[in-house]
C-alpha cells in the first residue's frame, strides 16, 4: 500500500472542519489504498476542505459574519495605523530610506495579518477553522486582485527590491493570518497512520 | 409537502442507504453512487447531505471501528430511520404520477 499524500492529508486534517472530519479522511486514506490516484486523493482534499468550510459558516451564519466584520476592521484599524506611523516617522531619514521603510511595513503587515488571524479565531474557538479559513479566503482575494490590478495598470519599473518585499507580503499574507488563527500547529502523527 | 425538501442527489443517497443496509458508509455510498450514476462523487459532498437528512430526521449515524488501511480513522455508519423511508416512498409515488401520461423523452424533445 503507498502512502497517502502527506502535504494533502496534512491540509485536510488542518483546515477540514465539522464533525465528519475524521470518517472523510478515513474513507478518502481508504479508497486511495484500493488505487485511486494521486490526483484524485487531491480532488477530494480540496473539496472537502471547501465544503465543509462553506458548510460550517452556513451553519453558523451571525458567527461568521462577526467574525469577517472583526478581520476587515482589523485590517482597515492595522492599515490607518500604518499610515499615521509612516507620516510620524517620515521626519527621520532613516525611515525614508528604501531599505528600511519597505521591510519594514512588510513586517508591520505581517505582524498585524497574524494578530488579525488571532482576533478572528477567538471569535468562536469550535468553529475556528472555517472561520479563519473565511477571512483568509476573502482578504486573501481582495489583496491578489488588487495586487493584479496594480501590477497591470500603476506599477512601472521601480525599484526591485520594492518588488521583492510587495510581492513575499503578498504570498505570505495567509500563512501569517492562518497562524495567528492556530491553523498551522503541527499535530504528532497517530500510530497506525499511514 | 415533505419530498420537496429531498434534493435530487439526497434522493440518491437515500436510496444507496436503502441498498446497502447495514454496510452503509461513506465509501460505499459513493461508490454506490458512482456504480449508478457513472459520474464522480466528491465525499465531502456525500458528508454534506448526510449531515442534512440527519437533520431532517431521515437517517441516523453511529460511529464503527477504526482501521490501520483508513489512517486510524473510524467509519461513520448511516441508517435510514422510518420518517426516511417514508419519504423515499413518497418522493417516488409523486415521481411516478408525474412520469405518467408524459410522451416518450427522445431525441431532446418531450
Amino acid at each position: 500500500m503507498s502512502s497517502v499524500p502527506s502535504i494533502a492529508r496534512w491540509l485536510l486534517e488542518h483546515f477540514g472542519s465539522g464533525p465528519d472530519n475524521d470518517a472523510i479522511m478515513g474513507d478518502i486514506a481508504e479508497q486511495y489504498a484500493q488505487g485511486r490516484s494521486r490526483i484524485w486523493y487531491w480532488q477530494q482534499v480540496v473539496t472537502a476542505i471547501a465544503i465543509s468550510m462553506i458548510r460550517e459558516c452556513w451553519n453558523h451564519k451571525l458567527l461568521a459574519s462577526q467574525a469577517l466584520v472583526r478581520g476587515w476592521l482589523g485590517l482597515y484599524l492595522c492599515s490607518y495605523l500604518g499610515r499615521l506611523f509612516g507620516n510620524l516617522a517620515s521626519w527621520s531619514r532613516w525611515w525614508r530610506a528604501d531599505w528600511i521603510r519597505v521591510p519594514g511595513y512588510t513586517l508591520w503587515w505581517l505582524l498585524s495579518l497574524f494578530l488579525i488571524g488571532y482576533l478572528v479565531a477567538r471569535v468562536n474557538r469550535s468553529h475556528r477553522v472555517p472561520f479563519v479559513l473565511l477571512f483568509t479566503v476573502s482578504s486573501c482575494g481582495v489583496a491578489w486582485s488588487w495586487f493584479a490590478f496594480a501590477l497591470r495598470y500603476f506599477m512601472g519599473p521601480g525599484s526591485p527590491r520594492y518588488y521583492f518585499f510587495f510581492i513575499l507580503l503578498n504570498l505570505s499574507m495567509p500563512a501569517a493570518i492562518l497562524a495567528g488563527g492556530g491553523l498551522l500547529r503541527f499535530k504528532v502523527a497517530e500510530k497506525g497512520q499511514s | 409537502m415533505r419530498q420537496r425538501d429531498i434534493s435530487n442527489f439526497e434522493l440518491m443517497i437515500l436510496l444507496a442507504l436503502i441498498r446497502l443496509g447495514e454496510n452503509a458508509y461513506g465509501v460505499p455510498i459513493s461508490l454506490e453512487i458512482e456504480k449508478r450514476t457513472r459520474r464522480d462523487v466528491a465525499l465531502g459532498s456525500v458528508y454534506a447531505a448526510l449531515e442534512r437528512l440527519e437533520k431532517k430526521g431521515l437517517v441516523v449515524s453511529s460511529l464503527g471501528e477504526a482501521t490501520p488501511e483508513r489512517g486510524g480513522k473510524a467509519k461513520r455508519f448511516f441508517h435510514l430511520t422510518g420518517k426516511g423511508l417514508r419519504d423515499v416512498r413518497e418522493t417516488q409515488r409523486a415521481l411516478e404520477k408525474l412520469w405518467k401520461g408524459l410522451p416518450e423523452l427522445s431525441g431532446g424533445k418531450a
